[in-house]
């Protein structure tokens, strides 16, 4: 191999790396950066919950946004309502909401007119029965009584054009629950301390862009109207809902992400030029850290078709993990024409790259798709580190310095490793025993443990949620047909069981979208139902003649009755623009394979009676969905699934290492440290945190990994002195980088990556300590 | 010169005997909201009639009408069917006989039944004699001083339909003895009261 040559194909190599690097860099570029919340809860496994996650997603109640317009004390009541009055008139001609409420009687007007006007198409008691001499004379005996009581004002306006009150049967129907509390005419919270403003936004809650332009003309708006109508009084403009906690995620995720790397490549970059003194190994190292990155973001792009804002703030931990590469094949590095010694540093360091891919391939498979994005960028990011460290720095790389460790391991005093060993085994004993104290409670499946969003962010929208009387959105009926027709009818076929469902008492109330849209089908009978003019005319004067009723009282109800018999049948146009659209198009979903979906919110389920509402829905072809429930038993599911992967994981690791170092003592003490390392860590994390995580379990598995690159060196200790000193020293400055990069993850504010750096941060210590205590020097034989 | 002047005063003076009644008017007002006002527990027997182009004869009901100042209002009617309403504050219990002959109680919130919400609030300000908080809906007017007086108001929005555009309410002294609320409809709502028997 002569000179020339040796340079042409180094510059070769550059020039693909630069190349490979300029293409990632583009794909990165291309790449949507997604923030949903939905990518770190669990998958949907039944047809219902892919409905549900859909709605979650992109349902109109994700587009839903909470306001909450506070006061200091209910004495200023009168302040938030003025304000939200002022509020609702400005975001009502704000092209970033479609549809705005906040209680007010006017609200109600526009569907009170739909539901009267399409009366005789949408009671339940319309039936030709009711049109009869007998009918019509009990009705009116009904309307009577209705007019001589105390709810006359109420009943007087409908008296002439709907005397059979089929409007009272259409509401009664309609209004199971009792309706939000108001105050000053609006809704407000029960303390009177609120006012609360519903919006809809006219983009998909998970347009986080979108989402963000139209809080911003929301906080414009509510200042303006404070301003304009209560500029003195402390009203402070509060907001939920699925939207707002998009927002609000992934800004603390940007925050945390860009925080956080600039911290930890300072600290890094500042503790390996105090240590190694050398800036143009800085400056190399950067290279396998940043191509590791740039490959792993632009395969995730290609993979997931978009990066998360979580698998960027994770990104970070590559940085503490990359430069491991760096560092052991700086400091490791045989002197030249010493090939033999490098074979082993190659070999060492194939085996930890490996490890570590498989402590995240246990995340590829977990079933998260965050969390799968997450691995698969780790574990490219990983394998390129460490390939681009291999086969491109040893050319560039200045001349080692010897760096010695400011000790020897294994000690020259045997008593000292027996010491460390027993210190390790006391805190393994002490950490299954924490275990085992806690082991019933000792995971937690419920969703808020591993929602993406701050504790406290649900608090405010289940107590705006509450006081307008929303469905609390945990329970839910489904059901899916073919066409929309056929979901209709199915819906109309299940109100009588949810009635009787609901008189047995395991329901409160049902909003079936049935009851504002019949089907076709019902639509027609009841139209067929309808008597022609001239015999309704006939019927009524033999009604109205024995009683008070004048007996041209009812002509308006004649002309209405010949008007419907005519019209049109009702579609969801004919809501167009009401809040009985909005609640239809929530209601009655078209699904993307073209058939229908209907969703019917169910109110105060008894929990001992659930089963038997599930089993009779069943029976109906409809889901009952308990969201809380569901979705902790599915986090249970990915969590034993994941345990499988974890373990899967665990084995691989043990596999990879009993096939390339072939020496099972070697391979017995790696596994002893590993098993410690990762037992300590789960004891101490039960200990500080109380009960684990999904999360937890995958991070564990990162700690398995990580741990292992330590125990190989650990465990094969070179047997010349300087040699072994100067692998001692890398493999504690590669042990440092990894955990400042991790503990500065664990203070990050979004759950799933404090879980995970606390984890990292902890194993990364157990990890040392433990492959300390297993420490060994390498034997030559074989 | 001396013309214009009395010209002026004349005008002046003119305009001045305009406005002579309405201030004499609202000093009146004052006077028999304070006699309302003055007053405690009230219990009276009344007759309502409903003057309407649906019926033939005004049906009619009678009972007695409750006020505990400020808030409780309760109307107990026993003829033609027991029925009994009781107001407290915002929080309205309706209680009826049922077909089967036994009590069927339901509640509701005053605010959501807007067509009672303005009769409950003009009844119960009108007896508590205040008269700040009707002058926030009505314009009122009073064409009869005391003692045999008589009220007129008119909502200052305009009313739903079915709602009250004008109400009028005589009586002697503090005691009001009738009341008639004309509705959007064209009826004619008469309450008639009396001393409880």
């Amino acid at each position: 191999m002569t000179e020339p040559r040796l340079s042409t194909s180094l510059v070769g190599r550059w020039v693909a790396l630069l190349a490979a690097a300029a293409a990632c860099a583009w794909i990165v570029a291309r790449a949507p950066i997604a923030t949903d919340i939905a990518a770190f809860l669990p998958g949907p496994a039944t047809p219902e919950q892919r409905l549900l996650a859909e709605q979650l997603k992109d349902g109109i109640a994700a587009r839903l946004m909470l306001i909450g317009i506070a006061v200091p004390d209910e004495a200023a009541s009168n302040d938030a309502a003025r304000v939200a009055e002022a509020l609702v008139k400005r975001l009502r001609v704000d092209t970033h909401f479609t549809f705005v409420a906040n209680g007010a009687a006017k609200d109600f007007e526009r569907d009170r007119d739909l539901l009267f006007a399409g009366r005789y198409l949408l009671s339940p008691q319309v039936n030709a029965q009711e049109f009869t001499v007998d009918g019509l004379a009990a009705a009116l005996k009904r309307l009577e009584e209705r007019l001589t009581s105390a709810l006359a004002p109420l009943v007087r306006p409908m008296a002439a054009a709907d005397p059979t009150g089929e409007m009272v049967a259409i509401v009664q129907q309609l209004a199971q629950r009792a309706p939000p509390a108001t105050r000053h005419g609006v809704w407000f919270t029960t303390d009177g301390r609120t006012a609360i403003v519903l919006a809809q936004t006219s983009t998909p809650g998970f347009n986080v862009d979108a989402q963000e332009r139209a809080q911003r003309a929301l906080h414009a708006a509510f200042e303006t109207s404070r301003a304009e109508v209560a500029p003195a009084a402390k009203v402070v403009l509060q907001l939920a809902g699925p939207g707002v906690f998009a927002v609000e995620s992934r800004m603390r995720i940007e925050q945390d992400a860009r925080r956080l790397s600039i911290l930890a490549t300072i600290l890094v970059a500042g503790l390996l030029l105090l240590v190694l003194r050398s800036p143009r190994f800085l400056l190399l190292a950067a290279v396998p850290v940043g191509m590791g990155a740039l490959a792993g973001l632009a395969v995730t792009a290609i993979g997931f078709g978009e990066i998360h804002g979580i698998t960027l703030g994770f990104g970070l931990t590559l940085i503490g993990e990359a430069v491991d590469y760096a560092i052991y094949v700086h400091l490791q590095r045989a002197a030249p024409g010493d090939a033999q010694g490098n074979a082993r540093l190659w070999r060492a360091l194939l085996l930890a790259v490996l490890s570590s891919a498989a402590g995240f391939l246990a995340m590829i498979l977990s079933g998260f798709r965050g969390l799968a994005q997450l691995g698969v960028f780790s574990l490219v990011g990983i394998v390129v580190s460490g390939a681009v460290a291999r086969f491109y720095l040893p050319a560039l790389l200045p001349p080692p310095r010897p760096r010695l460790a400011p000790f020897d391991w294994p000690p020259a005093r045997p008593a000292v490793l027996r010491g460390a060993q027993v210190v390790v085994a006391v805190a393994f004993a002490l950490a299954i025993a924490q275990i085992a104290t806690r082991l019933p409670g000792l995971w937690t499946d419920s969703l808020s443990s591993i929602s993406p969003l701050q504790a406290g962010s649900g608090d405010l929208d289940a107590r705006l949620r509450g006081s307008a009387a929303l469905p609390e959105m945990r329970w839910l009926v489904a059901l899916e047909r073919p066409t929309r027709q056929q979901a209709l009818e199915a819906t109309e076929a299940l109100r009588p069981v949810l009635e009787q469902q609901r008189q047995a008492g395991a329901l409160t109330a049902f909003d079936s979208p049935a009851d504002i849209l019949p089907s076709e089908k019902v639509q027609r009978a009841r139209q067929l139902a309808l008597p022609e003019r001239a015999a309704l005319e006939a019927a009524l004067a033999k009604a109205v003649a024995p009683t008070n009723f004048m007996p041209d009282a009812f002509a308006p109800f004649v002309d209405a009755v010949a008007a419907a018999r005519g019209a049109p049948l009702l579609t969801a146009d004919y809501y167009k623009g009401s809040g009985l659209g909005q609640r239809l198009n929530a209601q009655v979903v078209a699904r993307p394979g073209g058939s229908t979906a209907v969703l019917i919110t169910v109110h105060g389920v008894d929990d001992t009676k659930a089963a038997g509402l599930k089993a009779a829905l069943h029976a109906q072809g409809a889901a009952v969905i308990d969201l809380k429930e569901d979705v902790e038993g599915l986090l249970a599911d990915y969590r034993r699934t994941a345990l499988w992967a974890a373990l899967g994981g665990a084995a691989l690791i043990f596999a990879l290492l009993a096939l390339q170092l072939r020496a099972m003592r070697v391979v017995a003490r790696i596994s002893v440290a590993l098993t410690a390392a990762v037992v300590i860590t789960a004891g101490i994390l039960v200990r500080f945190e109380g009960s684990l995580t999904l999360f937890h379990l995958v991070a564990l598995l990162l700690v398995a990994g990580i741990g292992s690159n330590y125990a190989i060196f650990f465990c094969r200790l070179p047997t010349d002195t300087a040699a072994r000193r100067t692998t001692l020293a890398s493999v504690l400055l590669a042990s440092a980088t990894t955990f400042i990069a991790f503990a500065l993850l664990s203070t990050s504010t979004t759950p799933v990556l404090h879980m995970i750096g606390t984890t990292v941060g902890i194993g990364t210590l157990a990890g040392l300590a433990a492959s300390a205590a297993c420490a060994a020097v390498e034997t030559p034989t074989a | 010169m001396a013309d214009r002047r009395t010209v002026l005063q004349f005008l002046l003076a003119a305009a001045g005997a305009g406005a002579l009644p309405a201030r004499a008017q609202a000093d009146e007002l004052d006077r028999l909201f304070a006699l309302f006002a003055s007053q405690g527990e009230r219990r009276k027997a009344f007759i309502e009639r409903r003057h309407s182009i649906l019926f033939r004869n005004p049906p009619e009901q009678r009972g007695t009408l409750i006020f505990k100042p400020p808030l409780v209002l309760e109307r107990d009617v026993v003829s033609p069917r027991r029925e009994r309403v009781r107001i407290d504050a915002d929080s309205v219990t309706l209680r009826t006989e049922g077909d089967d002959g036994k009590p069927v109680e339901r509640k509701a919130q005053l605010a959501s039944i807007p067509q009672l919400a303005s009769l409950v609030t003009t009844i119960r300000a009108t007896l508590a004699g205040d008269l700040a908080a009707l002058r926030r809906l009505y314009f009122i007017t009073m064409p009869d001083p005391l003692p045999r007086w008589r009220v007129d108001m008119k909502p200052i929005e305009e009313p739903q339909a079915g709602g009250v555009m004008a109400i009028t309410m005589a009586g002697d002294r503090g005691d009001v003895t009738r009341i008639q609320f004309t509705e959007t409809t064209g009826d004619r709502t008469e309450l008639l009261l009396s001393p409880a028997t």
